[in-house]
């Protein structure tokens, strides 16, 4: 197992500045990505998701944010510690990211024909129109030719998600960070992109990272799944065991959530209380204040890592003593 | 014989968008002759992807924008013909629940004075019972009096969303149009604040006028459902009738893109 990992997250500490202080926005993650599989990050808003996928690419430190602490590496590389340029070969080559809002990340003054060619030149990889366009059919845009001279603006959220998908896929990275990537589009598209990321997972053996708080989403497309709450991983394992039989209380509650509408119950669950607030993170599971079996030493501290069969991982006290 | 509250009739709003100097004028339907009854105490919802006009039908009926075309009757009136007076009291009876609950949230005043507005602007209660009126609307909204001295920057997305509940409910509407209320918030929260939604119309019995994306969420708290698409109503009928046995091309992709 350890020589599939292609990517693997160590530590990770994540802050930025508020005021004279800092607050910790990613407080200790431990994640590896392992070749050819497709991995859910799933969490809530503020859970710390995004900005530890973007710290991948070294997308943090350029305003307030710092990383504290931590290594991520990939082919024996410690990203972490790499120079700019050398970041800027791997970026978009190697792993490449799919950002949230599809139309925001396109250049909205070039025809995204020309944009794709120009995202591509930059790795010194150089690829014929014939190849983009059919890059453009596999991935659903059946206008390839007509999209290829348009402007993004003449274009669906759908479309323009699926040019950077295709511009992702043009490099045959190792890795895909996803983030939302359903969120911004139509809700009739939903399952076609998600079709077209297991495609292309098959087809070249792309590993992929789903950032999402769906989950429908990680039920549908994911092989394994990472549970994040307040800045930790709450809990990790394949897909089925996780959703099936959840140990972390905070992924039984929030699965009662999720099902509770699937199954339409004319009374919705839902949790008590509120994620806990990053300005005043204490020194305790997180999950504290709106767990149910919570014990006393749940507060002494953040609960450490407990490993369990089959590559499951809980972050939690009872699972300790079970 | 069906007696609705709310009839829509033939409502349009165009947009002439001129891209840049040269370019020729395009003419945008953001809605396009729509027509939709709302019963007493039913909720319609109304679904489709962003920029089918969801959000412009609801503010055309609340004449947050001003309609091209068509009629909007508010138990018979209609109130696109009302002058400016008599359609701000009117809002008394018709108000409107935000996606963005923060943003429609005055970040300068106390929760209290939030939720007061309504009731002095529409002489609900006699200005001496205002205090005891906003302590008896946080709570039923699942907050307690000791909350109205907050600001909004102290609450969670949860808590501004039931905030704008308690405004919006404060005048004591009949019709609520509720604009994607819970998109914006957590899987672990959405289901509280339907609850809440839910039990409000049952107690109040109020009517909705129910906008959303999400077809998981429109099935489980509307009564009818219609479909938007380009501006139009493409689809509309019960709620069993559009998710067991969809007639309309979209209606069908958007059930079956349901994961």
């Amino acid at each position: 197992m350890e020589d599939r990992k292609l990517l693997q997250i160590k530590d990770l500490k994540i802050s930025f500045a508020y005021g004279q202080n800092r607050i910790q926005v990613v407080r200790e993650i431990d994640l590896d990505v392992y070749q050819g599989e497709i991995v859910g990050i799933l969490g809530e808003s503020g859970s710390g998701k995004t900005v530890s996928s973007t710290a991948i690419l070294g997308l943090v430190s350029d305003g307030d944010g710092r990383i504290d602490g931590g290594e991520i590496r990939f082919k024996d590389q410690d990203l972490l510690k790499l120079p700019e340029r050398a970041l800027e070969s791997i970026r978009g080559k190697e792993i490449a990211y799919i950002f949230q809002d599809p139309v925001a990340s396109l250049n909205p003054y070039r025809k995204v024909g020309k944009q794709i060619q120009e995202a591509v030149k930059v790795h010194g990889i150089k690829v014929e129109k014939e190849e983009i366009l059919k890059t453009m059919e596999e991935i659903g845009l059946a206008d390839a030719k007509l999209i290829y001279d348009m402007y993004p603006f003449q274009l669906s959220g759908g479309q323009c998600q699926r040019l950077n998908i295709a511009m992702a896929v043009i490099c045959k990275p190792k890795l895909m960070i996803a983030d939302e990537p359903t969120s911004a589009i139509d809700a009739s598209l939903r399952r076609k992109v998600l079709n077209i990321f297991r495609g292309i997972n098959e087809k070249y053996g792309t590993a992929i990272m789903i950032i999402t708080h769906d989950f429908d989403v990680a039920r549908f497309l994911c092989h394994r799944v990472v549970i994040m709450y307040g800045g930790l991983v709450m809990e990790e394992g394949e897909v089925r065991d996780v959703l099936e039989k959840p140990m972390h209380p905070y992924t039984v509650e929030l699965l009662k959530c999720v099902n509770s509408l699937n199954v339409g119950e004319s009374s919705l669950y839902s949790l008590e209380g509120v994620p806990p607030n990053p300005y005043e993170l204490k020194n305790e599971c997180p999950f504290f204040e709106r767990c149910k079996q919570r014990m006393d030493q749940c507060n002494q501290g953040i609960p450490p890592m407990v490993n369990g069969e089959n590559n499951r991982r809980v972050r939690c006290i009872q699972a300790v003593s079970n | 014989m069906r007696e609705a509250l709310l009839q829509v009739e033939n409502l349009s709003k165009h947009y002439v968008v001129k891209k840049n100097l040269i370019s020729p004028k395009i003419l945008i339907k953001a809605v396009d002759n729509i027509s939709f009854d709302i019963d007493h105490g039913e909720t319609l919802g109304l679904i489709g992807e962003s920029g089918s006009g969801k959000t412009t039908t609801g503010e055309l009926i609340l004449r947050l924008i001003h309609a091209d075309t068509g009629r909007v009757f508010f138990q018979g009136e209609n109130v696109l013909q009302m002058d400016e007076k008599n359609m701000r009291r009117k809002r008394k009876d018709i108000q409107i629940i935000f996606q963005q609950a923060q943003e429609t949230l005055d970040p300068k005043v106390t929760i209290g004075e939030i939720i007061a507005a309504p009731l002095r602007i529409y002489s609900i209660v006699p200005a001496t019972e205002i205090e005891a009126e906003v302590d008896r609307l946080l709570n039923m909204v699942g907050l307690t009096g000791k909350d109205k001295n907050k600001y909004t920057y102290q609450l969670s997305g949860g808590q501004k969303q039931r905030i704008g509940i308690a405004r919006a409910i404060a005048s004591r509407p009949k019709l609520v149009i509720c604009d994607e209320p819970v998109s914006a918030l957590d899987v672990s929260v959405q289901g509280q604040i339907l609850n809440l939604l839910i039990d409000l119309k049952k107690e109040l019995s109020l009517t909705y006028l129910f906008i959303s994306h999400d077809l998981k969420v429109v099935q489980h708290i509307c009564d009818r459902i219609a479909v938007m698409f380009k501006g139009r109503i493409v689809e509309m009928g019960d709620k069993e009738q559009i998710m067991l046995n969809p007639r309309n091309d979209y209606t069908k992709q958007l059930i079956e893109a349901m994961l």
